[in-house]
């Protein structure tokens, strides 16, 4: 397969993206403390909320402000360099940055609504912060793919060749099918959406907070849901998507080379759903582990996209067929 | 799975998909339930005309294999008799015993013993 080279300097490195996510993450701590001294706030502020939207515990201002910075700072810079232990600092770093900026609205918001003579409901400020934590962690998702440096790719991670389909010239193809999910994953998704939808029945008294519980719910659901997208390959590319949405698309003519090989989610992925392999040759979307349909993408990370055991022959014949054809013309 | 038509069959296009899907139910490769691709998708990766793959679709309707739903599109019947997708095979065996000159009632005994070896 394709040895990759170094890159330019216009590329940024893992080293870099730790750099920027460990700034980011001393920002998101500093700067909002810095503000929340300067403003008029009671000596005695409320810090936690009960279930029914209501405070229930006060600090004194300076040990909350301080306590918030503490905990924006720690969670941050921990996720980014968790995500960095783990080959994975672009993609845990943007969740990380996206996560700080949650928290630090969340915190200082609460504290910024204090200064005024009535507070504004909690759940309003949760959910403020949910939509400008997701803002921001998509922003610098797509800043670090668009950034990061491909790298060389590790031996024994080969995948094994297939052959095309031996067909005549007016024989038109297409596969069909869905990536391959486990049974865990499933009963851990419901379990986890239920879990984050069961506070929104109980926030009668703040219907804010049951929408901030509700829109969680929502996300989660969704993005559990695309576990089990559709496969599609046909003489456009190879194609994985939920919802009437695509959202891996390899076109034809970017495929170099195919094959298959096994994958382990945990092991070399890290986990379940849109990944980057630790050796870091590879991006793969992976509901399970198993047979992987393994895309090469020239000086790209190859796509790998994880399905059935009975399916991956098929489908692997099946994109080197239409490669064949195009390099035909 | 794997969806292959081809210009020089005389076969209809609409008839071709329907004979793909067909013989995919039949070796198992659909489950019962399970959702055909939407037609238009369909036709757009193999270059058809939706309601040439619609067509095809209908043609599994009639069949009794696929129900087709409004905003779910053609799914695969829960009711269909698991027995009929091995009718194929029952009548490749009915042949081949013709062809040995192996009687019905020889066959059957054949059948009852093999169940019976399985059975724990």
């Amino acid at each position: 397969m394709i040895e990759r080279s170094h890159e330019s300097a216009s590329k940024w490195s893992d080293r870099t993206v730790l750099l920027i996510c460990l700034s980011i993450a001393l920002v998101l701590s500093v700067a909002p403390a810095l503000v929340s001294l300067t403003l008029p706030l009671p000596d005695l502020v409320a810090t936690h909320w009960g279930m029914n939207g209501q405070p229930d515990d006060w600090q004194p201002v300076t040990t909350a402000v301080i306590t918030h910075a503490l905990i924006v700072f720690i969670t941050t810079s921990g996720l980014t360099l968790l995500g960095s232990a783990l080959n994975s600092t672009a993609l845990l770093g943007a969740f990380a940055v996206g996560t700080g900026t949650f928290t630090t609205a969340t915190l200082n918001g609460t504290l910024w609504t204090q200064t005024g003579d009535s507070m504004p409901p909690i759940g309003l400020v949760l959910i403020a912060a949910l939509l400008l934590g997701s803002a921001t962690g998509l922003t610098a998702g797509l800043t670090f793919r668009q950034k990061a440096q491909p790298t060389s790719r590790a031996e024994g991670s080969r995948p094994r060749a297939t052959e095309p389909w031996q067909l005549s010239n007016t024989a038109a193809l297409a596969w069909t099918g869905r990536v391959k999910v486990s049974r865990g994953v499933v009963v851990f998704a419901v379990t986890v959406t239920l879990l984050s939808l069961a506070p929104a029945v109980f926030m009668l008294t703040d219907p804010w907070m049951g929408v901030f519980f509700a829109l969680i719910g929502l996300a989660m659901a969704c993005g559990f849901a695309t576990l089990a997208a559709r496969v599609t390959i046909d003489a456009r590319g190879v194609r994985v998507g939920a919802f009437g949405i695509t959202f891996i698309t390899v076109g034809i003519h970017e495929i170099t080379a195919v094959g298959t090989r096994h994958v382990e989610a945990l092991g070399e992925l890290g986990g379940w759903g849109y990944r980057v392999a630790h050796d870091g040759t590879a991006v793969a979307f992976a509901s399970a582990s198993g047979q992987g349909l393994v895309l090469g993408r020239g000086e790209r990370k190859d796509m790998i996209i994880v399905l059935d055991d009975d399916d991956i022959e098929s489908a692997a014949r099946t994109v080197s067929t239409l490669r064949e054809r195009v390099a035909q013309g | 799975m794997l969806w292959l038509v081809d210009t020089a069959d005389p076969t209809p296009m609409y008839l071709q998909v329907a004979r793909v899907a067909r013989q995919a139910w039949e070796s198992g490769e659909l489950r019962t339930g399970e959702r055909l691709p939407p037609a238009r998708e369909l036709a757009t990766s193999l270059g058809l005309n939706m309601h040439t793959v619609l067509r095809g679709y209908q043609e599994l309707r009639d069949e009794g294999i696929v129900e087709l739903r409004r905003g779910r599109g053609a799914v695969i019947r829960t009711d269909v008799d698991a027995a009929e997708r091995l009718r194929p095979e029952v009548d490749d065996l009915i042949s081949s015993a013709h062809r040995l000159g192996v009687a019905k009632d020889a066959l059957i005994a054949l059948i009852h013993d093999r169940y019976a070896e399985e059975a724990p």
